[in-house]
């Protein structure tokens, strides 16, 4: 009797439930007219199909939902908003997205007066995304360092895991992370400092540890690029210093007192350059192949005395012809950007071969630190040159890497809050029609704001890289590496050699 | 009697620990605080439990967060302890042990407090803690379960608190044998432990514990002490008595131990105690070599007392001695400064030249790093400050720290960096003790809202024009450039004036003070420590007294002071023999005078040509 009359009021109360949920859940009454206010701001952005859900966090709403509609595939959606929060379902969003490749999705914002604000897309492109990006997570610093790491983010998804970190290495700096096309089993990184010192290159996944620092230069590798067909890496040997500003928001100097640039052979473990990439006249940096490695990509400057001269450096955009056969260098060095009032660094090709992506800033090389650079887009085939605006902002941005389709680009900015960088991924149609690029979207959309270590570095990977930290800590003696030829005293840059 | 004596046995070992905390290491856990950041928010839990130990990593530093309260601090870790000591206690009377050996359940608990006092280790005895929590519950199951339940839970317990998890499966072992001393029941009990084992080097080769704690790089990889890095040798000791007691409890179990209670514990009291003070005396490496606990419980006391807006409380502590180094005279004279006496007092705590007023930059992220944010902040030389703040902030950990996040929130408002600013805000305000003063500088993050308060737009005048890296300039040339820019922000001056006067560089003293007179064409006040440089210059050139119009009484006054400083000779580098050695600080009033001089041939007044020959200064 007792166990009735208790039934007979769950089943009452669950079909009131119900009724409430179905009547009221999903009703608009009325329109704001503005626009929600979201972090990250994804509005009007275009992004992959195969992209881990954009969570969004809105100051606007605590409780309510987010009608998502879809033309193309026909479907309404609807996400709740618990906590100013939406979290998007990842099965329902990769459904989502992949039933409208090519085309826009709108998200409207109510509250839970059923108030809507105005509705604003997301375009969704019909190229993917590789899977991977990999990265390193420091304190924006500036002499010293705490912890870091480096990590890859499986773009599908939120999930994040080391490749390396430096508690594994006796809280050594790493730096410089680079892949040969993409791939994860060719791969580099250095270690500077302690026990573990030293430059880890992985050919087809096989670790070779290298000594870098020759005689002849004058400092160990610095700066890397894969050749196409992963034989060689090329590098820059910089004297670097780095300074601070009494009264410059952007804090923080880095500037070469010299620098070079040489080919590393990894299968002969020499290196080759020629006079052109190896002069005391020039500051040269930055390499990078072609997308067919037979030109030569980089920086290059007339040297000046430093730091007095830092605002006069103007770095201009140069190349060099390569022959992978022989592993010589052309007579001729073409300048394919060079300006009396701003620096060109970071030049990175395509894959497909079509475009070349560099920052530009005012003066000097270490555009992560100021905020007049912007990412520039330099076309091979026509050689015009212009600004990457759709990217850019009023902050830095700077370092940046091209997906194995070309399509995608994900470079790091400080837009943000002014001072940690952020990975944003901007989009480039094949005819170079550019999208608005959207912030790395993380499960907790507000991660990034609690998140005091920069993103640096951001590399595209498409496949999932292996834990180095066991390898690196088991390595054992460094390969010494030496020039192909010899290189006369008065062609570096002022290192000295030892006979 | 007896009955009594075992219900009053926890309290006295809580308060006996809590004493010797208390009294011993109270400032430097203080410190502990100072130099973390813990947040009181969900994400931010998750986000650190996804590692191994992340767990006890949270644990520690809610606790460490209590620590700005030492005598809550204290008491919180004294609550830990005791409970430890008694789960280690249960674990002892699992394996076998007699009445005669429980006092050894304190044993493993002392190296921990000392390590507590010594380091930053409350990460380490929280890991230490849930270990020994987590084998007291699991060994309790009937020795047919107890197998599979190490085996399942042993890798949780060590995603909770990271390396010291092996001891589950080590206690396992021993009360196994204790149990039952047969070849299968040792071979079936080992199993816990090769399962963790492989678990670890799986772990370690696949990635996924080798991001936090490095479980065989603590225990197996490298298994000498001399290359641990963490935990700290203290807490190493702490685990291996705890695993040689319970080893041993076979043997120990046929030597005859007194069974009287109170003399066993007692004993282990007075043992505690006489560690304790062994140890207040001994060195700490953690952070300076050769400063011993005792000192830098000090300095603990002085970033405590000034932290706290205690300022006089911090001086008074230097009515009788005069401080010990330079850290010591750096608070003293940041009090001062608080207190508005720093140009009248300055010379009254004995200083050491112009490190007493900012010690020589160190990579130690205490003190030197709060002490370069607080007084270049002060002295108007916002970017240093915001710099070496930050550099404090990498170097305390991962998590930054409340003091320097405090001092960067400030910096980055003043350098109109309003969203980096608001970020450190909103860490602040996720905390417990900092919350209120960061709601309060919610209200800065605009141009208008700084313009209106003084204390920040003072600062942001000092931003000087132009371009300039510290590479191609110095600190004075800065000093003066900011005197130049903002004459109204007289710290720069005050700070700049006292350095190059305690140091005893004329030309630099001249250049501040010429910088000074320039920008803002006054006439400097009267302070006690400029009165010591007018007594110094009165004794070869009296000409002074009348050109300042000092009455026959002050002068008097300045005579007494003169002869006391006399008397305070005893430091070879104290006040008196500055003075002495620093004659030429009249410049000061040269310099003044000039513009005095200058002053008055404008108003077509007498000129210092007009005086006799034997009153001019010789300059």
């Amino acid at each position: 009797m007792k166990r009735g009359y208790i039934n007979r009021i769950v089943f009452g109360a669950t079909i009131l439930l119900f009724i409430a949920a179905c009547s009221n859940s999903h009703e608009i009454k009325s329109e704001i007219n503005r626009t929600c206010a979201i972090y990250p701001n994804y509005m009007g952005s275009t992004v992959p199909y195969n992209i881990a859900p954009l969570n969004m966090y809105t100051d606007s709403i605590r409780e309510g939902f987010v009608m998502v509609t879809a033309k193309h595939s026909d479907q309404i959606l609807y996400f709740k908003i618990k906590n100013n929060t939406v979290k998007f379902t990842p099965n329902k969003w990769r459904n989502l997205l992949e039933a409208n490749k090519g085309h826009q999705i709108q998200f409207t914002f109510v509250n839970s007066k059923g108030e809507a604000y105005r509705p604003f897309i997301i375009k969704v492109a019909e190229e993917p995304i590789d899977k991977y990006v990999a990265y390193r997570l420091i304190e924006p610093g500036f002499q010293h360092w705490s912890e870091m790491g480096l990590y890859q983010r499986d773009l599908e998804s939120f999930k994040q895991s080391a490749i390396i970190e430096n508690k594994n290495t006796n809280y050594s700096c790493m730096n410089c992370h680079s892949f040969g096309n993409r791939d994860p089993q060719n791969m580099l990184f250095h270690i500077r400092s302690t026990e573990y010192a030293g430059t880890y290159v992985w050919v087809n996944g096989v670790m070779e540890k290298l000594n870098t620092k020759t005689p002849q230069t004058i400092s160990a590798l610095v700066y890397p690029s894969w050749h196409p067909t992963n034989r060689y890496i090329a590098f820059s040997v910089n004297d670097t210093k780095q300074t601070f500003y009494v009264n410059n928001p952007d804090k923080i100097e880095v500037f070469d007192y010299k620098s070079d640039v040489v080919v590393y052979d990894v299968e002969k473990h020499e290196m080759v350059t020629a006079p052109q990439l190896f002069s005391k006249a020039s500051f040269e940096t930055f390499p990078t192949f072609s997308a067919d490695g037979k030109t030569l990509y980089f920086c290059s400057a007339d040297s000046t005395r430093m730091p007095h001269n830092l605002e006069q450096v103007k770095y201009a955009l140069c190349a060099i012809e390569f022959n992978p056969e022989t592993r010589e260098f052309g007579n001729r060095v073409d300048t394919l950007y060079k300006s009396e009032t701003s620096s060109a660094t970071l030049p990175r090709v395509s894959p497909d071969g079509k475009y070349l992506l560099f920052t530009v800033g005012n003066y000097g090389n270490f555009h992560i630190w100021h905020k007049s650079s912007n990412l520039w887009l330099y076309d091979i085939n026509t050689g015009e040159c212009e600004n990457a605006r759709r990217w850019n902002s009023m902050d830095v941005e700077s370092y940046h890497s091209w997906s194995s389709n070309s399509r995608w680009v994900v470079f790091s900015t400080r837009r943000d809050d002014n001072l940690h960088t952020r990975l944003f991924i901007g989009y480039i149609s094949a005819d170079g029609t550019m999208g608005r690029p959207f912030m790395l979207p993380q499960e907790d959309p507000m991660h990034n704001k609690r998140l005091m270590k920069s993103y640096n570095i951001p590399e595209f990977v498409n496949g999932k890289i292996d834990e180095k930290g066991y390898e690196v800590r088991n390595a054992t003696s460094a390969i010494d590496l030496k020039f192909a030829t010899d290189i006369p005293t008065d062609m570096t840059s002022g290192a000295s050699v030892k006979k | 009697m007896k009955r009594y004596i075992k219900k009053a046995t926890p309290v006295a070992i809580f308060a006996t620990i809590w004493a010797v905390l208390f009294f011993c290491g109270r400032y430097m856990l203080y410190l502990q605080e100072q130099m973390q950041l813990f947040q009181n928010e969900w994400n931010y839990f998750i986000d650190n439990c996804q590692y191994n130990a992340g767990f006890a990593q949270m644990v520690s530093e809610f606790f460490v967060q209590f620590y700005h309260l030492p005598w809550l601090g204290t008491m919180l870790i004294a609550f830990v302890i005791t409970i430890t000591i008694y789960a280690f206690k249960s674990i002892l009377i699992k394996a076998g042990a007699t009445k005669g050996i429980m006092p050894m359940a304190t044993t493993p608990a002392i190296p921990l407090i000392y390590s507590l006092i010594t380091s930053e280790c409350t990460f380490s005895m929280i890991q230490f803690a849930i270990a020994i929590w987590g084998s007291a519950l699991i060994v309790q199951i009937p020795s047919k379960w107890r197998t599979v339940v190490t085996t399942v839970t042993a890798p949780f317990l060590f995603w909770l608190c990271g390396a010291p998890a092996i001891l589950l499966p080590l206690f396992t072992i021993i009360i196994a044998i204790n149990e039952k001393c047969t070849f299968k029941n040792i071979a079936i009990n080992i199993i816990p432990l090769i399962a963790y084992l492989i678990f670890g080097y799986i772990g370690i080769r696949v990635g996924f514990i080798g991001s936090f704690d490095h479980f065989l790089n603590h225990t197996l990889h490298k298994m000498t002490l001399k290359t641990l890095r963490d935990p700290q040798p203290m807490v190493m000791v702490g685990w291996s008595s705890a695993i040689i007691i319970v080893t041993l409890i076979p043997i120990l179990k046929r030597v005859r131990f007194s069974e009287e209670q109170w003399f066993n514990y007692a004993s282990q009291l007075i043992i505690l105690l006489i560690m304790g003070a062994v140890v207040w005396c001994g060195p700490d490496k953690t952070y300076t070599t050769g400063v011993t606990i005792k000192e830098y419980n000090l300095w603990g006391k002085l970033h405590y007392l000034y932290t706290q807006g205690r300022y006089q409380e911090l001086l008074d502590m230097y009515q009788e001695s005069a401080p010990k180094g330079i850290i010591e005279s750096n608070y003293i004279n940041l009090a001062l400064y608080r207190e508005g006496r720093l140009l009248d007092d300055f010379f009254k705590y004995s200083p050491v030249g112009h490190t007493s007023l900012l010690t020589r930059w160190a990579d130690a992220p205490f003190p030197i790093a709060f002490l370069w944010g607080e007084v270049n902040s002060e002295m108007g030389y916002i970017a240093k400050s915001g710099q070496t703040a930050y550099e404090g902030n990498v170097l305390s950990g991962p998590r930054g720290s409340s003091m320097f996040t405090k001092i960067l929130v400030e910096s980055e408002i003043i350098m109109r960096n309003y969203k980096v600013a608001e970020k450190y805000i909103t860490a602040l305000e996720n905390t417990i003790f900092y919350k209120e003063w960061a709601t309060a500088q919610r209200a800065f993050l605009s141009d208008q809202a700084v313009a209106q308060n003084e204390y920040y737009s003072s600062k942001r005048k000092c931003i000087m024009k132009g371009n300039q890296v510290m590479a191609l300039t110095d600190e004075l040339k800065l000093m003066q450039a900011i005197i130049r820019t903002n004459p109204k922000h007289k710290s720069t001056f005050n700070f700049a004036s006292l350095m190059t006067l305690s140091a005893g560089v004329i030309p630099a003293f001249r250049e501040v003070i010429t910088s000074g007179v320039e920008s803002r064409n006054f006439m400097p006040p009267y302070h006690k420590t400029i009165q010591e440089g007018i007594v110094a210059a009165y004794n070869q050139y009296p000409v002074f007294w009348n050109f300042y119009k000092v009455n026959t009484s002050t002068q008097n006054d300045y005579k007494e002071f003169a002869e006391a400083l006399k008397t305070r000779n005893a430091n070879p580098m104290s006040t008196n023999a500055i003075i002495s050695k620093n004659q030429h600080r009249y410049w000061f009033y040269i310099e003044t005078l000039k513009q005095r001089v200058e002053q008055q041939q404008k108003q077509g007044q007498s000129t210092m040509e007009n005086l006799p020959q034997s009153e001019r200064p010789n300059n």
